[in-house]
């Protein structure tokens, strides 16, 4: 098994080669594909190919498009009694009053494609762009055609939402969105949950962060559209890990860092949803935590508990003395700030 | 901070109105779903001028009756009594989207009136013109937890102790109440301005004031553990500006500068005199919340036959620590993002922080007796300043190959180092006892500090113990601690069709953990002993681990104080890290109604910074909803995570097993559930 063991990592990174190389020369063979079936289309020969299901191109023919007056006449209130009058009262209706970009960027057909073979097939579902039926990223495209814009957005083609089918239409809802800001299907954190279940039962625990109560958002730690962190959470302006934001007493620099909240995290000692401890750490009893890096070894990485230390007395509350924990600035041992 | 009479026992009695309250609950129960039912219906709101104007208030009261001990209460629930603002919401949008002065108003509030929890929150905006969103929350945070049930808790009882901790019993030696007990209150604003968010040039401004004030209860260990009082305000202010510049159709360059300003005072004070412990003259002193006859603490032998306290033992007259912390951090980022080509979608950040922090005033003043090394007096100040250098770029980006097929790769790189120094000086002073003043030695040579003598103090040698530190102590501490991290993801993902997609990926992160230290300083022995003590860590050992005296040759004059300069010594060490992670990833939705997604990581590292840092580690999640019926939806979820560091005498093996969730709701979101764990 050791064997096994140590060479796990080169195994890992001679299949991912493999893969790649394989992908890259079938992608090859896929775009020579394309490019021989544009040939084709071209010159008539072949039914036209479907477009690129993962990117939005918008078509920028104006005879394909009818114009949102058009779409009112059949859904005012279809699907639903009122649809257009919400819609109307939509942030995304005024899309319909620019004047200066062209139909494609206006009212319903910019989200939906060009309406014109809709109407002209008497409202034939399988000539306009729905969003039913496809996958998130094909939905999202279109979303993010607008969207993707500014730094909250920017990472989402490559978010843990979007890589596991979840897209825009999850969590926002443009025609029945039951809060009106930002169009969300549902108050947060009952919108998370939907999902992260297992996330909900954390934050159900005697000790918590507030976000059943509505101090704290999800958002606040982690951003749902992606980005460069593991968990897809935020970082301070100065890189440093989100928790700073209100704990920003533990940021330091300190003379006397304890060097792990700064490599590996306040998540190393703590579980931030919420826990049976007080502080949020990960043992019920903090010497317990404590003595799973300080206890002697030879593998020295942390200084061993002194044996003076009698586990069975108050030494079982280490932060009774060491009260700086997180850091300082004038003692060593974490007993003074 | 008054507990109640009876704290033994947490009881809650309902009174005969809160037994009214419960019933009007359970009909209530049955009346409100169908008055939620009418609530949920679309509100259309009032059409006024150019507005749609929906708002809606909710007032309420709390009837809170609780017997038992109120600080568990507190910290656990803390909804007291009294009138609240439970809800009030005004949202207005304009009719035309061309309103004057603005298109949409959002305002919702909660908590006010005494809730530990308020929050406002403000959002207007016009289209093409401006928009602004402000939040506001405040929070209170008590905590203290009564341990009296604590095994901890010393029963022996000292002999010829005071009422309540002599023979027969101790019962006043149990800590009833948290020793680190707090009250605090934070205060969170965010603001942000954004205008002409849909021009090709956006300008951004913000920002950000966060506030946590005390007061809270710590300790101190000087000798033995002294409760401390902590008034404390820490405050950050945020400040952003930024620009968004459309270059390109679809392509996007920003430029942000962000300034956070850290400030943080702190005093603590010892204001636990209890009259109970004197000393045969008198005077009053705390000998600390470690109070255990068993393990002779605060020492051995507490109280004399006369039932004051032995002035050999560990106990403060007085303390006070204060300091001003300010840490300045400007941070410079460009970022941009681009799907301009139609096969490419990128994004990047670049950013730099380089921040100064200094602390201010740093005072702290011991007046007691540490037995262990006679230590009587002591006053410790000096200036602390650092710095702190972030630098991070991150880089990615989706290739989308076939129609079906896409490449994606994230890169991460993030190097930050810090550089703090700490140039202490401290005055310390000896006595044999608590009844005794310090000595106060008197020479006529040239010392590299002027001591102020503590209050009836005598002229006379010092009386020190072996392990006295020294009279005098100037050191010079330069800490130096710093991260390297790079780490890439790529993936290849592939959707068979809207209903199925998987991806393969794989990811590496390199890191390299460095950290340094250079010390020196001076160090005054006066005599008595000053040939025999050592200087405190880290200065107390050569460089082959032998114990550093003063020797008699540094004496200045017969028998007179030994001064001892130690040459800069230093050490360093460094850390590197190298992970790999295989992913896997698949999603199905076998029909409309279901979906399940799936995802894994199996990754190993070559070594780790701490022993419950993971060599491997696995990580498998499971996720499905079901819509059954349009009144019926279940959800179920598992979360498994195991690591190892399964190296020679660490073994370290944890998990996190979040076996099954399951959710059941119905159209109306009243919800069920169930987890294991």
């Amino acid at each position: 098994m050791s064997f096994l063991r140590a060479r796990v990592p080169l195994l890992l990174a001679g299949l991912w080669i493999v893969a790649l190389l394989s992908v890259a020369m079938w992608g090859a063979a896929a775009a020579a594909d394309d490019s021989n079936s544009k040939s084709a289309n071209k010159s008539g020969k072949s039914k036209p190919k479907q477009e690129a299901a993962l990117k939005y191109t918008r078509a920028t023919d104006a005879s394909l498009y009818v114009g949102t007056e058009t779409c009112k006449t059949c859904h005012e209130d279809m699907p639903s009694k009122d649809f257009y009058k919400n819609y109307e009262a939509s942030p995304h209706f005024v899309t319909t009053l620019d004047t200066k970009k062209g139909p494609e960027w206006h009212g319903c057909e910019s989200c939906h494609g060009p309406g014109k073979a809709h109407v002209e097939g008497g409202g034939d579902k399988t000539k306009i762009f729905s969003f039913k039926g496809v996958s998130a990223a094909e939905a999202s495209a279109r979303c993010l055609d607008c969207h993707q814009t500014g730094q909250e957005h920017s990472n989402f083609a490559r978010s843990a939402h979007l890589q596991n089918n979840v897209g825009c239409n999850d969590c926002h809802s443009p025609h029945h969105a039951r809060e009106s800001q930002f169009l969300m299907k549902e108050k947060t954190p009952q919108l998370c949950y939907g999902c992260h279940l297992e996330t909900k039962q954390q934050f159900t625990r005697t000790f918590h962060h507030r976000v059943n109560e509505g101090l704290v958002q999800c958002s606040d730690c982690h951003n749902p559209h992606g980005g460069f962190q593991s968990r897809q959470l935020r970082v301070t302006a100065s890189q440093d890990t989100t928790c700073f934001k209100c704990h920003s007493d533990k940021a330091g620099p300190f003379v006397f860092e304890h060097a792990p909240v700064k490599t590996e995290g306040c998540v190393s000692c703590h579980t931030p949803h919420g826990n049976s401890n007080p502080r949020l750490l990960k043992r019920a009893q903090v010497n317990l935590l404590c003595l799973e890096c300080h206890a002697f070894s030879a593998d020295a990485g942390a200084p061993a508990t002194p044996t003076f230390h009698n586990q069975a007395q108050k030494y079982q509350a280490c932060t009774m003395c060491h009260t700086s924990i997180h850091g300082s600035n004038t003692d060593q041992f974490f007993f003074k700030p | 901070m008054g507990e109640s009479k009876n704290a033994r026992s947490l009881q809650w009695r309902q009174s005969k109105w809160s037994n009214c309250l419960l019933m009007a609950a359970v009909i209530a129960l049955f009346v409100l779903p169908a008055a939620r039912a009418q609530q949920e219906t679309e509100q259309k709101g009032l059409d006024q001028g150019n507005y749609n104007i929906k708002q809606s208030i909710e007032f309420g009261g709390r009837l809170t009756s609780t017997s038992g001990n109120e600080n568990v209460y507190d910290t656990f629930v803390n909804l007291q009594q009294g009138a609240r603002l439970l809800g009030f919401t005004t949202e207005m949008h304009s009719l035309d989207h061309h309103a004057t002065m603005f298109d949409r108003l959002y305002f919702s509030n909660f908590g006010y009136g005494g809730d530990p929890n308020e929050v406002s929150r403000l959002r207007i905006s016009k289209n093409k013109l401006y928009g602004f969103d402000g939040l506001f929350r405040k929070d209170e945070n008590f905590w203290n937890y009564p341990l009296l049930a604590n095994p901890l808790n010393p029963t022996t009882p000292f002999a010829n102790g005071p009422a309540g901790f002599g023979p027969p019993a101790c019962d006043s030696c149990v800590i009833s109440s948290s020793p680190h007990l707090f009250s605090t209150r934070r205060k969170l604003g965010d603001y942000s301005l954004l205008l002409l968010p849909e021009s090709k040039i956006r300008f951004r401004v913000g920002y950000s004031r966060n506030i946590v004030a005390g007061p809270g209860f710590s300790t101190i260990h000087e000798g033995t553990e002294q409760a401390l009082f902590e008034n404390y305000m820490n405050t950050v202010n945020t400040y952003r500006v930024g620009v968004d510049y459309r270059v390109l159709p679809r392509t996007n360059i920003s430029y942000d500068q962000i300034w956070n300003y850290y400030k943080g005072g702190t005093g603590a004070t010892d204001p636990f005199l209890n009259p109970l412990f004197r000393l045969s003259n008198g005077a009053t002193v705390d000998p600390g919340v470690s109070l255990n006859a068993g393990a002779s603490q605060p020492c051995g032998g507490t109280f004399l036959a006369t039932g004051f306290l032995n002035p050999a033992c560990n106990s403060a007259f007085s303390y006070l620590n204060s300091r001003r912390t300010r840490t300045n951090t400007p941070t410079e980022q460009l970022s941009m993002q681009s799907n301009y080509w139609k096969a490419w979608e990128l994004s990047a950040r670049l950013s730099y922080s380089a921040g100064d922090t200094n602390v201010f005033g740093f005072n702290e003043n011991f007046f007691g007796r540490v037995s262990r090394n006679n230590l009587r007096n002591d006053g410790f100040t000096g200036p602390v300043q650092g710095r702190r250098v972030a630098a991070s770029a991150d880089f990615g980006a989706t290739w989308q190959i076939t129609n079906r097929l896409s490449f994606i790769d994230s890169f991460h790189f993030l190097n930050w180092h810090d550089t703090v120094q700490f140039l202490s000086s401290e005055c310390s002073f000896f006595s044999p006892n608590l009844l005794t003043p310090a000595n106060v030695f008197a020479t006529a040579v040239t010392l590299p500090l002027t001591c102020t003598p503590p209050a009836g103090a005598n002229a006379g040698t010092p009386v020190h113990s072996a392990s006295s530190g020294p009279d005098i102590s100037l050191p010079n501490l330069s800490r130096f601690f710093k991260q390297d991290e790079k780490t890439n993801l790529s993936a290849l993902e592939y959707q068979f069709s809207p209903r199925l997609g998987a991806r393969v990926g794989f990811r590496y992160r390199d890191r390299t953990i460095a950290d340094g230290n250079f010390t020196s300083g001076t160090f005054v022995f006066f005599p008595n002993l000053q040939n025999s003590r050592t200087p405190p860590a880290p200065y107390n050992t050569d460089a082959n681990g032998a114990p550093v005296t003063c020797p008699a040759a540094n004496n200045v004059g017969l028998n007179g104080p030994c001064f001892l300069t130690m040459a800069g010594q230093g050490d360093t060490s460094e850390t590197p890290i190298h992970e790999y992670g295989g992913l896997f990833g698949l999603w199905v939705r076998p029909t409309t109604d279901w979906q399940v997604r799936f995802d894994m990581e199996l990754a190993s590292a070559d070594n780790s910074y701490t022993r419950i840092s993971p060599r491997q580690w696995q990580e498998y999640r499971v996720r499905t909803k079901y819509k059954a019926a349009s009144w019926l939806n279940l959800q179920g979820s598992v979360v498994i995570w195991e690591g190892r560091n399964n190296v020679a005498q660490t073994n370290d093996l944890q998990h996190n097993r979040r076996l099954w969730s399951l959710r059941l709701y119905p159209a109306d979101r009243k919800i069920r559930d169930g987890n294991r764990l």
